[in-house]
């Protein structure tokens, strides 16, 4: 019985090790390979509306709490326009046109994103074999901004916050060559900003958070700047 | 029935976290503005400031009350488990004021030369230039005068000095409620905080060894605040235009502000924070503005 169990604790933990890839580090953009002649296209996900993104509540009834607790900052935040991060998309498409020819916007449906293989390359190759993209959308490079999430963060254990709401914006940015399916540029946005002095102004309709979420914003902004100098 | 209990502890749980708000700072106001009948001409005004108070001056601290997470498992009955998870969120309070007030002393260490050099500015020699809008005694409750408190700060490399001056102006015994919020009970509440340039090598030494006058940096800034805070008494910033967010020049990086600009000009930028404090700073640190000087 007891070999059973060790074998059985061996196997999960070598699929659990499995599990665990090494993550992709940042690739700073390969200037040498664009030029006048590349055609970029750059894809934006869809980005969702501001919210309080709740971390280490780790029960579903912790979650509840949690969730409750700062629904007020939710709501406030969920009614904050989402212009000034969408405004990211134009500074890559104006980095871009200063190091190539073409540049436009272009849309993937979440059926097309889906069918995209999985590509199987080492680090510093893109996940999914965005390759087939080169002749249906008739271009070169892709550029992906993916805005996962924004608004608030808050860290939780269980019930009880370890944080004061901070600003909060977490996506990705990254290019890939299309000939090859290999980064031209990767970046991890994780931006989290404390608030200055009081948090919880509910009747002020939280100065304080929205302050600090613009800030995250402003940083990420900053940060899509940074890769074309 | 256990529905019933389960529901009972997920509302008092929601009750008690969402009392794990951040402990008020003198240094934090809720705005109120002076309603437009009430608003006092410039030709009027009139402050009180404790004469006898010494100056404050602290040391800018990091607001950052994040602590890392103390697990507990809860276990037992509803009301055993309720009882634990109070106990857990009075910890992680009190670990995160702790780490606060620790932040606010080490930082009021590392100023403390700063603060001996300026041991020769008082209240009253703030209060000099503006003697002719001081008044000698508390106002009385509905007297239009309004009562200030300055808190100065000093960065680590005590070369800025800022100023954070708290106004208020309580409302006659007549309309007081028995309200025990403190807001209720006033007409007009405000922060005016005004950012003074950073100083030279040599200025900073110079202040530092007495060699320069050290009470004039700190009466420019409660100068422009007496001056700003006049106006928004008067009305003057009422309008206000457009936020946006503005780009702080700091020490090795930028800050970012969600604002309005209610005041541009070649020395200053005066805007209007979300909390509706009012912010003056440097026209040259904010770098996303044009400049308003001749060239």
């Amino acid at each position: 019985m007891n070999s059973i169990k060790v074998l059985f604790v061996a196997a999960i933990t070598l699929v659990l090790a499995a599990c665990g890839s090494t993550p992709q580090p940042p690739v700073q953009l390969q200037q040498q390979l664009l030029n006048a002649e590349k055609r970029v296209g750059i894809y934006v996900d869809t980005i969702q509306e501001p919210t309080t993104n709740i971390y280490g509540a780790g029960c579903l009834l912790c979650y509840g709490v949690a969730a409750a607790a700062n629904s007020s900052l939710s709501k406030h935040l969920e009614s904050l326009p989402t212009s000034d991060i969408e405004s990211s998309k134009q500074l890559l498409l104006e980095g871009y046109k200063a190091k190539t020819g073409s540049v436009e916007f272009i849309e993937l449906s979440e059926k097309e994103f889906k069918k995209l293989k999985k590509f199987k390359g080492e680090l510093g190759y893109a996940k999914k074999d965005f390759r087939a993209l080169k002749a249906s959308k008739n271009i070169d490079v892709l550029v992906v901004l993916d805005i996962a999430t924004h608004g608030a963060y808050r860290s939780y254990t269980n019930y009880v916050p370890n944080t004061d709401p901070l600003g909060y914006v977490r996506g990705v940015v990254y290019s890939v060559d299309l000939e090859t399916n290999q980064y031209l540029q990767y970046l991890e946005l994780d931006k989290k900003v404390v608030v200055e002095g009081e948090w919880d102004e509910p009747k002020q309709k939280f100065p304080g958070v929205t302050n600090a979420y613009y800030q995250a914003v402003e940083q990420v902004k900053e940060s899509i700047n940074k890769i074309f100098l | 029935m256990m529905n019933i209990k389960k529901l009972f502890v997920s509302l008092c749980a929601i009750a008690a976290l969402t009392g794990c708000k951040s402990a008020k700072r003198d240094d934090y106001v809720v705005a109120k503005s002076l309603n437009k009948d009430n608003a006092i001409a410039q030709n009027e005004f009139k402050f009180y400031l404790n004469l006898d108070n010494k100056l404050d001056l602290r040391g800018e601290y990091s607001h950052d009350r994040s602590v890392a997470g103390t697990h507990m498992m809860y276990y037992g009955t509803p009301a055993t488990a309720l009882a634990q998870v109070f106990s857990h969120a009075a910890i992680n309070s009190s670990m995160q004021e702790k780490k606060l007030r620790e932040q606010q002393d080490q930082a009021n260490k590392l100023i403390m030369p700063l603060i001996e050099a300026s041991k020769s500015v008082t209240h009253k020699s703030l209060a000099e230039s503006k003697r002719h809008y001081v008044v000698d005694h508390p106002p009385i409750a509905g007297e239009k005068t309004v009562q200030v408190r300055p808190i100065f700060f000093a960065n680590q490399d005590m070369k800025k000095l800022s100023l954070k001056l708290v106004a208020w102006i309580e409302k006659p015994k007549s309309k007081k409620t028995k309200s025990r919020k403190k807001l209720n009970n006033l007409m007009y509440q405000n922060i005016i905080e005004v950012h003074g340039a950073t100083w030279s090598e040599e200025l900073a030494g110079q202040l530092m060894n007495g060699n320069a006058d050290i009470s004039k940096q700190y009466d420019a800034l409660f100068d422009r605040a007496i001056e700003s805070l006049k106006k928004d008494l008067s009305g003057t910033y009422s309008q206000v235009p457009q936020q946006q967010t503005l780009h702080i020049k700091k020490k090795n990086n930028k800050q970012f502000l969600r604002a309005s600009v209610i005041e541009h000009s070649c020395e200053y930028v005066v805007i209007k924070n979300l909390r509706n404090w009012i912010l003056h700073y440097p026209a040259n640190y904010v770098t996303n503005l044009p400049s308003q000087c001749d060239s």
